[in-house]
């Protein structure tokens, strides 16, 4: 007996891989079913369906790329502190001197691909007509992880806290401060008055729950920090869940109806 | 003291167009761009070529083989290029490796080119002959089968010769880099397009070419129509790079993802639109369209598992070469006191930042993102067409497929363009080779409605009592949004009401007119200078 037949054939391997190497059908249909990670799959695929020039591996890639910004970004949270006094100095650290500060590098511009990698997912979606029935509830699933990863760009991209991040930050939020009805400077604002007291301030409107403060502070910084790397991929991750299960649901990767 | 860069850079003139590192990056993107077409060239030449759908039976044998010798001295001089740059440090300083190395990279580009030209003009040649009648030869040029709907086979002589010349011609460019020619794109070519673009230019053209592209697509789906656009685009890239405003925007860190996001967004709308093409063609003649030719499944493992595997390890390699390549941006620690004149929301909200000039913050920010959002989601909902399900068409889906295009493509896609590239200080448009000067000075003499109505056409003075002074304009846009839709419904989509009903269809007009509203309140700005149809800044309610 070889050696690798002795490590194949021990308690402790067989207990982790219930089957041996998927080389013939058999074990090629059950690899996929007793495996964890795998049987987010089907046992078979349509073979059109996992053509390059008809999905683009984009779906995938933009899953593999939030992957890597959870990596990435877990690790970059052992070393980064989101207060006025640290933030910038610990960024500029990563840059100079800190032992895989590349890993910032890599976050950012994970995180610019997955945003490209969802805009054309969605774009081979709409081409193939993939959103049509059963598929509608998914595509709305689908427009949900796309808004929340605009926001988990947008919420990263104030915490290095230089000049880039506050004033696009500053320019992305005066918005809410529109917003109708609950923003200040937004249509209807004024009307909302309780006995000539003014419901909506510059203290109390969307702009001031956005940022925690009239303009982008330290609050600013905590709200995004914890917007970013707690609530929102909480809920991307729930999604995500919900997306992949409703993928084998509707009748798996998309084709011809 | 804190020394301003815009002022260094007045003194001292430091907009240089051409500098050493940016020559030797140029060399070397001609150097590729030179070996995208040697390879186009020999492509042509040697590869047994059947397009998608096309049967491979009955075709000629493939006598037409890309010679060993030749991948042997491609690869060869490559390699030995590699080692040299590899081994610089324990070479003499006299010796100047770069230039060799590049010198023997051009060369094998050159000999690709020049071969595989030669080789397809000399196949043509024996098959018709001096005299001009056939000859049995061994080769044909008739095994290319283009896929249904593409047009009939291309000529390979003529085609891998032009390749081959393009391949040559880029190279040169890249030689007179590399030997520091200093050849930068002429001044009057930059004026001119400087003076010729606008928003009012670049946001038509857009348009223009976006319903060109659809009238005209089957030419555009042709791999050779294809291919001079690629050319065409790396031609125009790199001579603008030649120029040191262009190169300035475009080489800012967070800007490069756009440059990606164009090539890919260009990419996969030919891609998709070359299987439309085909596949509508296809289902005319009552073929199977290409995604029905295969109705096989295969094992998820291996086919899919392997190619989820190849596909994580190739972008883990991409991401990795990019983070060492290029450092992320890290400006001036913040300072609420000091703003940046252009202050830009990231990248991607930026079309939205430019719907700005055209709207109020809660129009431009709050409430066409939201429709936005809201309209994608409608979407499957409002699509009632049963057709297209599954696979690439057109023809029987053109409103949906016009609609999200023009949507995504010229409103999101070029806005983003727009606001990134050409939008700088102040907000003020600048042509791609233009210096972004904080003093530019833009006359605004946009007037409202209001204004328009009442003191230019009727001559009194405007009325105090606001809804009476905003007549106007809350008529328009009353008649926008009450009138139209059921009109519409009488011309347009009567077909499309009897199918969805009522609520579809009302949901469908206002998504669409919300839509419309962005095009109409440009194209208005651009001829009556009109700010707003309703103006009411007392609260906050201007459209």
């Amino acid at each position: 007996m070889s050696i690798a037949e002795k490590i194949t054939e021990s308690q402790l391997w067989k207990s982790v891989f219930r089957h041996p190497m998927p080389t013939d059908r058999r074990n090629r249909v059950v690899v996929m079913l007793t495996n964890f990670f795998l049987h987010l799959h089907p046992v078979s695929v349509k073979k059109q369906g996992i053509a390059l020039s008809y999905t683009w591996c984009m779906g995938g890639t933009t899953f593999f790329l939030f992957i890597v910004e959870v990596v990435t970004g877990v690790l970059l949270m052992f070393y980064y502190r989101p207060t006025l006094e640290h933030a910038y100095n610990d960024i500029l650290a990563l840059r100079d001197v800190t032992t895989l500060g590349i890993m910032r590098e890599l976050h950012r511009w994970g995180a610019h691909a997955m945003v490209i990698a969802v805009w054309l997912h969605m774009y081979r979606v709409f081409l193939t007509g993939s959103y049509k029935p059963p598929r509608e509830f998914n595509w709305v699933v689908g427009v949900l992880l796309l808004v929340f990863t605009l926001l988990l760009s947008f919420t990263g991209y104030l915490l290095p806290w230089d000049q880039l991040a506050i004033w696009a930050i500053t320019v992305g939020s005066n918005m809410a401060r529109a917003t109708p009805g609950v923003g200040v400077e937004g249509p209807g604002a004024s009307l909302m008055k309780l006995n000539g007291v003014s419901l909506i301030t510059s203290g109390s409107d969307a702009k001031f729950a956005l940022l925690g403060g009239r303009s982008v502070g330290e609050m600013t910084l905590n709200r995004f920090y914890v917007l970013h790397c707690v609530a929102i991929p909480l809920a991307v991750t729930i999604l995500i869940m919900i997306h992949f299960w409703r993928v084998r649901k509707d009748g798996g990767i998309s084709g011809p109806m | 003291m804190e020394i301003k860069p815009e002022l260094v850079n007045t003194l001292l003139d430091v907009h240089p167009d051409l500098t050493p590192g940016v020559m030797t990056g140029l060399a070397w993107y001609f150097l590729l761009a030179a070996m995208l077409n040697a390879a186009a060239a020999a492509f042509v030449a040697y590869q047994e070529m059947v397009s998608e759908g096309a049967s491979r039976d009955g075709l000629a044998p493939r006598t037409r083989k890309l010679p060993d010798a030749l991948v042997v001295v491609f690869f060869a001089l490559y390699g030995v290029a590699t080692l040299l740059l590899l081994a610089k440090g324990f070479l003499p300083k006299s010796f100047d490796v770069a230039t060799i190395g590049y010198g023997l990279c051009a060369l094998a580009n050159v000999i690709l080119a020049i071969t595989a030209g030669a080789d397809a003009a000399h196949w043509a040649e024996k098959k018709y002959g001096h005299d001009g009648a056939a000859h049995a030869g061994p080769a044909t040029l008739d095994d290319h089968i283009p896929a249904v709907g593409i047009g009939g086979p291309i000529n390979r002589t003529l085609w891998s010769i032009v390749w081959a010349v393009c391949a040559v011609i880029f190279q040169a460019m890249g030689l007179v880099y590399i030997l520091h020619g200093e050849y930068a794109l002429p001044d009057f070519i930059r004026n001119a397009i400087d003076l010729v673009s606008g928003p009012t230019t670049f946001f038509t053209g857009a348009t223009l070419a976006f319903f060109a592209m659809y009238f005209y697509r089957k030419y555009l789906a042709n791999g050779v129509v294809a291919w001079w656009m690629v050319n065409a685009f790396l031609m125009f890239f790199g001579l603008s790079m030649t120029d040191f405003d262009f190169r300035d925007i475009v080489t800012k860190p967070d800007n490069v993802p756009i440059v990606g996001l164009i090539v890919l967004v260009g990419f996969f709308t030919w891609l998709s639109l070359r299987r439309a093409v085909i596949n509508d063609a296809r289902m005319a003649q009552g073929l199977p369209n290409l995604e029905e030719l295969d109705p096989e499944k295969t094992l998820t493992w291996p086919d899919l598992v392997y190619t989820e595997l190849i596909a994580m390890v190739a972008l883990t390699i991409f991401l990795v070469v990019w983070a060492i390549a290029l450092q992320a941006p890290l400006e001036q620690p913040a300072s609420s006191t000091t703003a940046p004149n252009p202050s830009k929301a990231p990248w991607y909200f930026l079309g939205l930042q430019e719907m700005l000039v055209y709207f109020d913050p809660w129009m431009a920010g709050v409430v066409l993102p939201s429709l936005i959002v809201v309209g994608l989601m409608a979407m499957p909902y409002i699509d009632t067409n049963k057709q297209g399900n599954g696979y690439y068409t057109i023809a029987q889906r053109k409103f949906a497929y016009l609609t999200f295009q023009y949507g995504y493509l010229v409103l999101w896609v070029v806005l983003i363009l727009l606001g990134t590239f050409l939008r700088g200080p102040n907000w003020n448009f600048f042509g791609p080779y233009e210096y972004w000067d904080v003093h530019k000075l833009i006359p605004l003499n946009n007037v409202n409605l209001s204004e328009i109505v009442w003191v230019q056409m009727l001559g009194t003075r405007r009325p105090d009592n606001i809804i009476l002074r905003e007549l106007p304009g809350i008529l328009v846009v009353l008649g926008y949004f009450v009138v139209l839709p059921p009109l519409m419904e009488r011309l347009f989509f009567r077909k499309m009401r009897e199918q969805g009903g009522w609520i579809r269809y009302s949901v469908l007009a206002m998504l669409i007119l919300f839509m419309a509203s962005l095009p109409i309140k440009m194209v208005l700005r651009w001829t009556l200078n009109l700010k707003y149809l309703v103006a009411i800044p007392e609260y906050f309610f201007n459209i």
